[in-house]
């Protein structure tokens, strides 16, 4: 069996390749979108650690509306349909001990996610966010399986 | 039907009105946001479609005097050693410029394209920072001002100082506090440069004792293609990129950068950076009950 390639996704990047890929990446009030194209067997996933952009600093995917347009172009750009696209959500967490968590910053990561997704029209077929947890996951672009733990990081 | 006293229909009318009334206060509150970061917004689009303008004189005056000075070198044979020297010595700040500005340009599209990866290696700090100084030298050499260097950092068995991180993004953030230095602290004759080792962090700190930046403006100089001066007077190089840049890559290295600065009383410029982990990229994930597949 030919080995996959690995890849680690920071906070503020995104990831998308038309090769198979295991893209590994620890989330805790940041979210992880993973958009599958099973036609096509690829995906993309970004990770962002804020909702939405103000206008301040730079716009990178750091910021939720930046990073899933962004991802969600990068799909339709390396020949999927939008139609086909499904699309997995992770993370979101309250971790305690930090200091956004007044903020709820969890959780308004997670609302951009369903409402820019359903905007876009894409199904969301599974998702694990919220919770107390972080959460490392390890996205397969291939089959578009993730598998997830809960960690006690960040 | 039930009867309803008037009072308690009173009350509970004045109830609704109140929580009415709240929702409203809300709203206007939730509005007027809206409004600032719609104009923010406009504002930094605005900025962005101006980019081009604005970088032209910093792309293309540098090509016009590369393109000039090696024109005049390649149509005349009969020039002494001294004046190739010199006017190569002019080429190579005009190309040096350029090719800051425009790595500067890059780093900006990469972080907003989400195409940022981090290449960890272990770094010879002290060489990287030296190495950096000497590269600004001819620019700092131009405008009068002297560079001090003041490296302490623990030696290990007489091997250089290395610390786990990405030398490339060091170096972007480094020059890019060094050229502003050199840039806005030429009113005064000197640039205090200094690194140390504090908790585990690596602390870089660069201070200058030039114009100095007024405490209302602490956080729009980080703001994307702001530059305090602007418009025809602008007296600074530059694209207003600088420091955006080097305010988004340090957050990708996980670190800190503090400002201390009044206006007139110079710069000083303090990053802190851990160092960084090696990934685990090769733990896979163990058949416990706390691992789930989706």
């Amino acid at each position: 069996m030919p080995l996959i390639k690995e890849h680690y996704l920071y906070g503020g990047a995104i990831f998308a390749d038309p090769h198979p890929y295991i893209v590994s990446t620890v989330l805790g009030s940041c979210v992880a979108v993973c958009l599958y194209d099973p036609v096509n067997r690829m995906g993309g996933i970004n990770h962002y650690q804020l909702d939405l952009w103000n206008g301040t600093g730079l716009a990178s995917p750091k910021f939720g509306n930046i990073a899933i347009q962004k991802l969600f172009e990068k799909m339709l750009k390396m020949g999927s349909r939008q139609s086909d696209l499904q699309a997995k959500i992770f993370g979101g967490a309250s971790v305690i001990g930090n200091s956004q968590n007044l903020f709820q910053i969890g959780e308004r990561n997670c609302e951009i996610a369903f409402s820019m997704l359903k905007e876009l029209n894409i199904p969301i077929i599974a998702s694990d966010v919220g919770g107390n947890h972080g959460r490392k996951i390890k996205f397969n672009t291939e089959t578009g399986i993730v598998l997830m733990k809960y960690v006690n990081k960040k | 039907m039930q009867h309803i006293s008037d009072d308690f229909l009173l009350q509970e009318l004045k109830r609704r009105f109140e929580e009415n009334n709240r929702t409203i206060a809300e709203l206007n509150e939730v509005k007027e946001k809206l409004l600032i970061i719609n104009q923010k917004l406009s504002d930094s689009e605005a900025l962005k479609s101006n980019f081009l303008s604005n970088i032209r004189n910093e792309i293309n005056n540098p090509l016009t005097a590369i393109l000039g000075i090696a024109q005049y070198l390649m149509g005349n044979n009969k020039i002494d050693t001294k004046t190739v020297s010199e006017m190569t010595r002019m080429i190579y700040a005009e190309a040096f410029n350029l090719d800051f500005q425009l790595r500067t340009i890059f780093a900006a599209a990469e972080i907003e394209a989400g195409e940022v990866y981090l290449h960890i290696s272990k770094v010879d700090i002290t060489e990287l920072i030296l190495r950096t100084v000497q590269s600004f030298k001819h620019i700092a050499l131009k405008k009068q001002v002297e560079i001090k260097c003041d490296i302490n950092l623990p030696e290990q068995q007489g091997q250089p100082f290395l610390f786990t991180t990405d030398s490339e993004k060091i170096h972007l953030i480094f020059s890019n506090l060094l050229s502003n230095a050199i840039e806005y602290g030429q009113t005064s004759d000197k640039i205090d440069i200094k690194v140390r080792l504090q908790n585990n962090n690596l602390c870089i700190s660069v201070k200058d004792y030039g114009i100095g930046i007024d405490k209302a403006d602490h956080e729009k100089i980080f703001d994307r293609f702001v530059q305090l001066d602007h418009g025809l007077t602008k007296a600074h190089q530059g694209h207003g990129l600088g420091l955006s840049v080097v305010k988004n890559t340090i957050e990708f290295l996980e670190g800190t950068l503090t400002l201390e600065s009044e206006k007139n009383k110079g710069c000083h410029f303090l990053v802190s950076i851990p160092e960084a982990q090696a990934l685990d990229n090769d733990e896979s994930f163990s058949l416990d009950a706390n691992e789930e597949l989706f």
